[in-house]
């Protein structure tokens, strides 16, 4: 896994939003256990305690448990990881949205555009 | 208790305060960046916590106590300058802070030793400075210590050992220990602070959590540096 | 920790001392062979000059050796206390008692191996042969005294050889501690307060010793007859005297060591 910290956002919420992304694409499987955060820090090359604070996040999400024996584990919900899945979606089609608008194109070009773009990666594929 | 507690700290060398009644609390669990330009006092306040110094007015305390015989067997303080006598070997060094401190991890040195690629026979002034540092920061961290002052511990490493020294702070750390890093290389050691202090002419500038700064400023700490310095 | 401290300074200095005293008597065995050569050779102007330079030269090197002991043990409290190497000595977990102390009884130790590697190196150059040294003259002088005396005035003698020293060493200890307290010119200052110091003490001690000769001679003068006794009782006034001025220099020395190596340490 590649951490890249940017600059411009709090480093915890930048660690929640990496974790999260390794779940969904399945690096960390539904059931899987998670390595420790001393171990996830040092990979980072983050302070421990933001890391402990992103798992805390995580956990009332409901993406990691704790076992008071096996140390943390990725749920087994797997409707939990799919909706995180819409969620990050969500969030990117959001951006998606709000940087067109910037751009100054109405929702139907807009729209227009991806589909475009959406055939020309078809037909390259 | 803080482990390290300063109350109207004062310390002059001439006219001019290095330190001007400083008052500042760290709290075990914690890695705080001491950050400031060249002058700023960073040396002088850990130098007064290791009573190396002794303040002209005000207190220092470390885990409640003064500096003195109690405080020196739970503080590990790694210098700005390396402080061997030249003519030691690395394992006469390993000896020496075995003979002393019973917090000494003598495995854990000689595995980081040999990461380094350090010779326990090579003697200090056949290493280059960028190895003696190294020689140095490995004993300081192999100590299970209450309290690490690392003054500029990355000043004068180059990248490579630069992350492997920032990933031996990570993997060190100790709940109910506090790590205090002095530098002026702030972006490389942000994300490994909770806490910084901003320097400037003896007097404490900020004492915010890294991620309170990004949150307020939106921008890296090291940003909020620059423009804080480049104003005075 | 005392006993580890001492370990440290005997490696440190002994890398140094133990070579000098291993020439100092390699020089010394070397002109004893020559002086050998030139008794079994005839007795060439060459010769007599070149033994003459060879006995020279040891004297050189006797003199050298002492000199040498007393800069090494001053430097190396300079070195390791008020340089780089302070940053660590100052931090170790020990009592300032400790280092004043390691430093006090390795300093000690040598000046007692120097004494020991000079009078070696004199037995070998005056070792057999018609040349022999006489250096037990001072013995004439306690022939007069009983057994019980000898041993005596020799153990007060010892003992005040000893206080001297340490109280020499301390005030070497004192004004270096003084002088780094100072913000600038520190070595300057350790320099001034030590003539400050061997002022105050060469008066003091003048002062006591004056007054114990006195006594002792007017003890003397009064005794009728000069008998071994009297001059027995006089000599001891006189040694104990110097002791206990040298012992209370030596304690407030230390003290004042101390004092500003745990309260006024300024290592910048």
């Amino acid at each position: 896994m590649q951490w890249n910290i940017r600059d411009d956002a709090p480093v915890y919420a930048q660690l929640v939003e990496h974790i999260k992304l390794a779940i969904v694409c399945g690096e960390f499987k539904p059931g899987d256990r998670l390595p420790s955060v001393r171990e996830l820090s040092a990979a980072a090359g983050v302070n421990p305690n933001t890391m402990q604070r992103a798992f805390a996040e995580l956990e009332r999400d409901g993406l990691v448990l704790t076992q008071r024996t096996s140390g943390r584990s990725v749920t087994e919900d797997v409707g939990r990881v799919e909706q995180t899945k819409r969620q990050l979606a969500a969030a990117a089609i959001q951006t998606f949205w709000v940087n067109m608008r910037k751009l100054g194109y109405a929702q139907r070009e807009a729209l227009q555009l991806l589909q475009q773009s959406g055939t020309e990666m078809k037909e390259e594929t | 208790m803080a482990i390290l507690e300063c109350r109207g700290l004062t310390k002059r060398y001439g006219a001019q305060p290095a330190l001007d009644a400083i008052d500042l609390t760290v709290q075990p669990g914690g890695i705080v960046g001491l950050l400031g330009p060249n002058g700023s006092g960073k040396t002088t306040l850990i130098k007064l916590a290791n009573g190396l110094l002794v303040p002209d007015s005000g207190e220092i305390l470390i885990n409640g106590k003064k500096p003195g015989y109690e405080t020196k067997s739970i503080v590990s303080y790694l210098p700005e300058r390396p402080y061997f006598s030249d003519w030691m070997r690395t394992e006469q060094l390993l000896d020496m802070f075995e003979d002393f401190y019973p917090d000494f991890d003598r495995q854990r040195a000689e595995e980081m030793l040999h990461h380094m690629n350090i010779q326990p026979k090579q003697r200090i002034k056949e290493m280059s400075k960028g190895m003696r540092e190294k020689v140095q920061l490995i004993l300081v961290m192999s100590r299970r210590a209450k309290l690490y002052l690392l003054d500029e511990p990355i000043g004068g490493v180059d990248p490579a050992t630069r992350d492997y020294i920032l990933q031996t702070i990570i993997s060190n750390y100790d709940p109910e220990a506090a790590v205090i890093i002095s530098t002026h290389l702030i972006s490389d050691v942000e994300n490994v602070l909770d806490d910084v202090i901003f320097l400037s002419y003896g007097h404490i500038l900020m004492h915010k959590t890294v991620d309170e700064i990004r949150m307020t400023e939106g921008k890296s700490v090291d940003a909020v540096f620059r423009e804080v310095f480049r104003c005075l | 920790m005392l006993i580890k401290l001492m370990k440290q300074d005997l490696r440190a200095t002994g890398r140094v001392m133990l070579p000098l005293y291993l020439a100092a008597i390699i020089l010394a065995a070397l002109t004893r062979l020559m002086n050998v050569f030139q008794s079994s050779a005839m007795d060439s102007r060459f010769w007599n000059i070149f033994s003459g330079i060879t006995a020279f030269l040891v004297g050189v090197a006797i003199v050298a050796l002492v000199i040498m002991t007393f800069v090494m043990m001053v430097w190396r409290f300079y070195k390791n206390y008020m340089t780089d190497e302070g940053y660590l000595m100052f931090t170790l977990p020990v009592r300032t008692g400790e280092l004043i102390f390691s430093k006090l009884i390795v300093t000690l130790f040598w000046y007692l191996c120097t004494g020991v590697v000079v009078l070696v190196a004199v037995l070998i150059l005056g070792s057999g042969g018609n040349g022999s040294i006489e250096i037990m003259g001072v013995g004439d002088f306690f022939e007069a005294f009983s057994q019980s005396q000898k041993t005596g005035a020799a153990l007060l003698s010892i003992l005040m050889v000893l206080i001297t020293g340490v109280s020499g060493v301390l005030e070497l200890y004192a004004s270096m501690a003084i002088g780094q307290s100072f913000k600038k010119n520190k070595v300057f200052m350790m320099v001034v307060f030590f003539f400050v110091f061997s002022i105050a003490t060469s008066i003091v001690s003048s002062i006591f010793s004056t007054q114990s000769i006195v006594g002792a001679s007017n003890m003397l003068s009064e005794a009728y007859a000069l008998s071994a006794d009297s001059v027995y009782k006089s000599a001891m006034r006189v040694l104990w005297t110097s002791i206990i001025v040298q012992g209370c220099w030596s304690v407030f020395y230390y003290f004042i060591t101390h004092l500003m190596l745990s309260k006024r340490l300024n290592l910048q």
